[in-house]
């Protein structure tokens, strides 16, 4: 036998006024191990050896594997030991040498300097092609920053005149609504979070803006000076799409998105004089535009933030009908946002309401007994639009999902609107 | 402490394979119009029958074989499999047996000869395992070489376990009973068994002498194209 190697389970000491001693390295974990023993580690890994099932395993044949194969290794710390190499000098069934292999590389008793295996690595560049780009399974689809809704096969089906209601025969153009919607909407400013209406200063180096008060203010950080801005004012983007919608035309356009949802080929067919992207745009400048969309779409589902209180403006609606229709709807969204969000009774844009309720600004009730009473006001399906939109509202906030959010808090709501 | 005549007595297993998946050997030589077609791989005697046809159909496709071979392959491989199932149900006495499994296989460029010992008690044997290891230890990259030696391993085991089924069957004509299996040696098997007694007594080391490790180890040889060449034509005149 050999020089008895000694070895030290701390991988961290160095006695280097000691040469004559060998230290090996093993990792700290397994500082059970010992030359004149069998840990309980061993006899659990390799219980073969300790069941008294062959005499071809016992526990005095593990212990010679064993110290054959971790004395090999220490030949030479700096070359890997392979399995083969250790295989031919070993009588036993192979399989099981494999195991006790394995264990002490494991276990780092063997290998534990060595370098990786050097075949791996090139083998698997040999057989799996890294390849660049996206996988042929994915398509490239337009930056969010085009205006652009994607374009995708259009089925047209039986019902070539049909909208969404009717049944799913034809399907709508894919296009997704923050790729569509996402540039104007991402407007905010990174100083003060307003929206970006009048033209905002895009920061040169990086994907930042501020709007134009801030800009003017100098509201932009200290590592910024006012020359790494650009102008960019979206207003003139807006104009430069060089539309000018009649009311006729808007109430078209509001038509057909209530008819059509988010069917832009339908939408433009309608309004006949005015392309899809005039539509779209106009549609998301008309403050409530987003929301009809998603009413029409029949899902409460607005994708959340702009639906800020603070940047709506009023707007001048031909008084029609559909148009009283439809803002009362609105209203309805907005005055169960406002009550689920802060308890107020009141909305905060009495001018655009059409239709007024009575008072319903008493402090002291509760606030389910005030939404119950303004449940009592509207139609029951309003009422049902209303908690939806909300739930979606806040499910968005609250990062919550709204299965749970559903299971949780609309059933009270129908549950009112029924005994009202 | 038991005795060494009753620790090799193990209760009959139902014939199998030793491996941790049971996985057959077939072979196919066949030969349709001048066309030869070889192979070996190993096939799951699980799989529903319809699953031969499927195969054989889709190897007729992919290397373009005349349609005359797609009955042929699937007759052989049917009566491989119908082999195997004849010995299933039956019983195997395997005792404490511990076999030399030795390859001698070209593999397109690659030649390799080794030998190695099996265990054929190991259920959790894993014939592809030790192919992977052995190639990537060796660094071979021809990715055909390790199911070679894999099929050849499973090979060798699926005789070995045949044999056992032969000899149990033999050991209760003999009307002898529960003592001839108890007096099961290997002599009565394969012949090639190793004496365990000898090899793993007490006063016996399990590490070889130096002198025997070249013959337990991986001799790999690269053959150049001609070599390759001459050993195909060589066979093909030789299988005719």
């Amino acid at each position: 036998m050999e020089n008895k190697p000694r070895h030290d389970p701390n991988p961290d000491s160095n006695r280097p006024e000691e040469p004559e001693l060998d230290l090996y390295t093993i990792p700290s974990y397994s500082s059970w191990f010992a030359w004149n023993d069998i840990h309980e580690t061993e006899r659990q890994a390799l219980k073969e050896f300790f069941e008294g099932s062959s005499i071809s395993r016992t526990p005095k044949i593990y212990k010679e594997y064993r110290d054959f194969i971790i004395n090999k290794y220490r030949e030479d710390p700096s070359r890997r030991l392979t399995f083969t190499e250790i295989r031919k000098s070993l009588i036993g069934d192979v399989t099981l040498l494999h195991k006790v292999f394995r264990f002490l590389e494991t276990w780092g008793l063997i290998n534990f300097l060595a370098p990786p295996p050097p075949h791996e690595g090139s083998e698997n560049d040999d057989r799996v092609r890294v390849e660049n780009g996206a996988p042929n399974g994915v398509r490239v689809v337009a930056t969010p920053n085009s205006l652009r809704p994607l374009s995708a096969p259009v089925v047209k089906g039986k019902n070539s005149g049909g909208g969404v209601e009717e049944s799913g025969v034809k399907l709508p153009p894919l296009a997704s609504y923050s790729d569509v919607f996402g540039d104007l909407k991402r407007l905010h400013c990174g100083s003060c979070g307003d929206n970006c209406h009048s033209g905002y200063h895009e920061y040169k180096k990086d994907t930042f803006i501020v709007c134009d008060k801030c800009f003017k203010n100098g509201n932009y950080g200290e590592d910024k000076s006012m020359d790494d801005f650009e102008l960019k004012d979206c207003r003139e983007k807006s104009a430069a799409n060089g539309t000018v919608w009649t009311e006729a035309e808007t109430l078209l356009l509001l038509d057909s998105v209530l008819k059509h949802g988010d069917d832009w080929d339908l939408v433009a067919q309608n309004v006949q004089t005015k392309s899809k992207l005039d539509c779209i745009t106009k549609l998301i400048e008309l403050p409530f535009g987003e929301s009809l969309i998603d009413s029409a779409k029949g899902r409460g589902n607005s994708s959340g933030t702009s639906m800020s209180m603070n940047g709506i403006k009023p707007v001048v609606v031909p008084s029609s009908e559909d148009q009283e229709n439809i803002i009362n709807e609105d209203q309805g969204y907005d005055g169960a946002n406002e009550n689920e969000k802060n308890g107020d009774s009141e909305n905060q844009e009495p001018p655009l309401k059409k239709k007024r309720t009575a008072s319903t600004s008493d402090a002291d009730s509760s606030l389910m007994k005030q939404v119950a009473r303004i449940s009592t006001m509207v139609g029951p399906q309003i009422t049902a639009a209303a908690a939806e939109a909300a739930v979606a509202m806040l499910s968005d906030e609250m990062s919550c999902p709204r299965e749970i959010f559903y299971a949780k808090f609309t059933v009270r709501f129908f549950y009112i609107s029924m005994v009202f | 402490m038991k005795s060494p005549a009753s620790a090799s007595w193990k209760a009959p297993l139902k014939f199998r394979m030793p491996t941790a998946e049971n996985l057959i050997p077939i072979r196919l030589d066949i030969e349709v119009d001048g066309q030869r077609y070889k192979d070996a791989f190993t096939w799951n005697p699980y799989d529903p029958d319809s699953e031969v046809v499927m195969f054989a159909k889709r190897t007729v496709k992919d290397l373009k074989l005349a349609p005359g071979f797609l009955p042929q392959i699937v007759q052989s491989i049917q009566s491989q499999l119908a082999t195997f199932r004849s010995y299933e149900g039956q019983d195997m006495y395997v005792g404490d047996k511990i076999i030399p499994i030795k390859l001698d296989l070209q593999v397109n460029h690659t030649v390799i000869r080794d030998q190695f010992l099996w265990d054929l008690n190991n259920f959790d044997s894993d014939p592809e395992e030790f192919a992977r290891t052995l190639c990537k230890d060796l660094g071979i990259e021809d990715p055909e070489v390790g199911p070679a030696v894999a099929f050849a391993i499973r090979e060798q085991l699926y005789e070995i376990a045949i044999q056992n089924v032969t000899s149990a069957r033999e050991n209760r004509i003999s009307k002898k009973g529960r003592r001839a299996a108890e007096h099961f040696t290997p002599s009565k098997a394969s012949g090639a068994a190793l004496d365990l007694m000898k090899l793993f007594s007490f006063r016996s080391s399990v590490v070889r002498k130096r002198k025997e490790w070249d013959y337990y180890k991986p001799v790999l040889d690269l053959l150049s194209n001609e070599e390759v060449d001459a050993l195909e034509a060589k066979e093909e005149r030789s299988g005719r």
